[in-house]
């Protein structure tokens, strides 16, 4: 009797229950670890059972913001009715105990995860091999392109790869003209030729019209000279979206204190000049103005991570977790020319760029719009904007209206009082080159698209 | 004081003897709730130290008085997730311990 291709193979191919307990350990004592897991590997990666079990019971803890310590594992899975023998406990506790430093998370979780791709490798072999030995006649051609496709699955795609077949791709474009030709009707017929947005709000209506919001998936970078309006920008964005359509939304900030970001909100939240607040030379009903300003704030889904050594590498972790935990849909990086080097041997141009490449991969990954704000030269350019325009979305500079351009300018002259423009040097989807005249008063913080004069 | 190493064994065996408790039929689920909760609270958020000296000012009687008893079900009461109800249930605790004294 011919023996199983499983029989033929030592365990130690098959699976490592060693690489599964330190992975699970590392998630039970700390949260980065708990980040690369949920994202790298599915319970179905574990070869043990009851370390699928424990993964999963981390898993929903972590998404839920519990912190899964022992305690809280034993509890949910009691709970659950999943820890029912002193044997489970044991295990558990010994895996709890296999704990040495999350330093190496990767490593084990990749693993695990080759160790899973092997069994999948095997399952192959043995479903081939009874084919072969079920059918007598048997068209060849046919099971090898299968055996052939199966084998590509497991080779040369990741897990979340997807190859769109003629059929899906002509469904796709189906199903999108669809969309837009329904939008098109609701326009007419519902909001009377106002387009409705397909992401989120930029804040600006004028902005809003040409690039239909910041979609999931999108990288926008905001360039801006030093004190010419980055922070006030984000956090306009950041109102729009967070504060007035109540959408979750993460501010990563590498040079203010939390205690600065707070008072910004109360001038931009109370129109009162920053200057005041500051110095707290306010009257009493301009303090129940801030305080009401403030309500509006904590009823939003305005997430801050202040962070002056920000990396790369921490962008990517934080946004994950935020967006499992909270579900954010826009990321804003204020700003990431202060971020820590991955190498310090890179150029300042090499760095951004491998920045603004990680960050677009983490909008697509995760579905979330990314907003990067930038530091321009003193002369407006902006160091490697060639290779940021080509990787982003929608590139947009904030500058200064010159004063020739106020006096001269005739169609500038029909805005009452502009005094910035904001430039879409790139729009994927739509018209670049524009340049929208805004009004941006430094002093309370505040910007609004500037208006036409009646 | 205890190292960090010999905080977290002391921290993982005590979670162990309580489930292994609860596994053997020695305490029920609530008593086990209550049991977890007060571990995590002691030893990982390091919060309501007031609650852990009152229990350590409780010494039970041997022929378990009435008061024991509305103690124990009071203790097993709290909501460790609301910040009130612990409060409230810490006063009663100690008009119930003075008394039981």
């Amino acid at each position: 009797m011919a023996v199983s291709i499983r029989q033929q193979l030592a365990d130690e191919i098959m699976f490592d229950l060693e690489s599964e307990k330190r992975v699970l350990s590392s998630m039970l004592h700390s949260e980065e670890a708990c980040i690369e897991a949920h994202n790298s590997l599915t319970a179905a990666d574990f070869y043990s059972p009851k370390h699928a079990t424990i993964f999963e019971l981390t898993i929903s803890l972590f998404a839920r913001e519990i912190r899964p310590t022992y305690v809280e594992v034993l509890k949910e899975g009691h709970s659950l009715g999943l820890l029912k023998s002193t044997r489970d406990i044991e295990e558990l506790k010994h895996i709890v105990e296999h704990y040495i430093d999350d330093e190496n998370i990767k490593y084990w979780i990749k693993r695990v995860r080759d160790k899973a791709r092997v069994r999948k490798f095997v399952e192959f072999l043995k479903t081939s091999m009874e084919h072969l030995q079920s059918e007598s006649d048997q068209d060849v051609e046919q099971l090898l392109m299968a055996a052939e496709e199966k084998l590509t699955n497991l080779t040369a795609l990741e897990i979340d790869d997807h190859i769109d077949t003629p059929e899906d791709m002509a469904n796709l474009g189906y199903d999108e003209v669809e969309r837009r030709f329904l939008r098109f009707r609701e326009i007419q017929e519902v909001h009377k030729g106002v387009i409705p947005l397909d992401g989120l709000t930029t804040g600006f209506d004028s902005l809003n019209r040409i690039t239909l919001g910041y979609k999931p998936g999108d990288l926008i970078i905001l360039g801006a000279q030093t004190g010419h309006g980055k922070t006030a920008f984000a956090l306009h964005t950041a109102k729009a979206v967070a504060v007035d359509q109540g959408v979750n939304m993460l501010y990563l900030n590498t040079e203010m204190s939390r205690q600065q970001i707070a008072l910004r909100w109360g001038s931009i939240l109370s129109s009162i000049e920053h200057d005041r607040i500051r110095i707290g030379d306010i009257s009493e009903n301009e303090l129940s103005m801030i305080l009401n300003g403030y309500s509006r704030l904590r009823s939003s889904g305005f997430y801050s991570y202040p962070c002056p050594n920000l990396t790369p590498e921490k962008t990517i972790s934080i946004a994950r977790k935020f967006k499992t935990q909270k579900k954010i849909s826009l990321m804003i990086i204020d700003y990431i020319g202060r971020m820590e080097k991955y190498d310090p041997r890179f150029q300042e141009w090499q760095m951004l760029e491998q920045i603004i490449k990680t960050q677009k991969m983490l909008a697509q990954n995760l579905q979330i719009a990314v907003m990067c704000l930038v530091q321009l030269n003193p002369d407006g350019t902006l160091q490697g904007a060639k290779r940021m325009k080509n990787e982003c979305d929608l590139m947009l500079k904030l500058s200064p209206i010159p004063r020739e351009d106020l006096v001269e300018d005739e169609n500038l002259k029909k805005y009452v009082n502009p005094n910035y423009y904001i430039v879409i040097e790139k729009n994927r989807d739509g018209r670049s080159g524009v340049r929208i005249p805004i009004q941006f008063d430094l002093q309370k913080q505040t910007m609004k698209d500037a208006e036409r004069m009646a | 004081m205890p190292t960090n190493s010999e905080w977290k064994l002391l921290y993982d065996d005590t979670a162990s003897v309580i489930m292994d408790l609860f596994i053997n039929g020695r305490i029920n689920s609530g008593e086990l709730d209550f049991l977890l909760n007060l571990l995590e609270t002691v030893m990982i958020k390091r919060e309501h130290s007031e609650l852990v000296e009152l229990l350590k000012k409780w010494q039970p009687g041997a022929n378990h008085s009435e008061i024991d008893d509305i103690i124990k079900a009071t203790l097993l009461a709290i909501d460790f997730k609301d910040q009130l109800n612990i409060e409230h249930n810490v006063n009663i605790l100690r008009d119930l311990i003075d008394l039981d004294e």
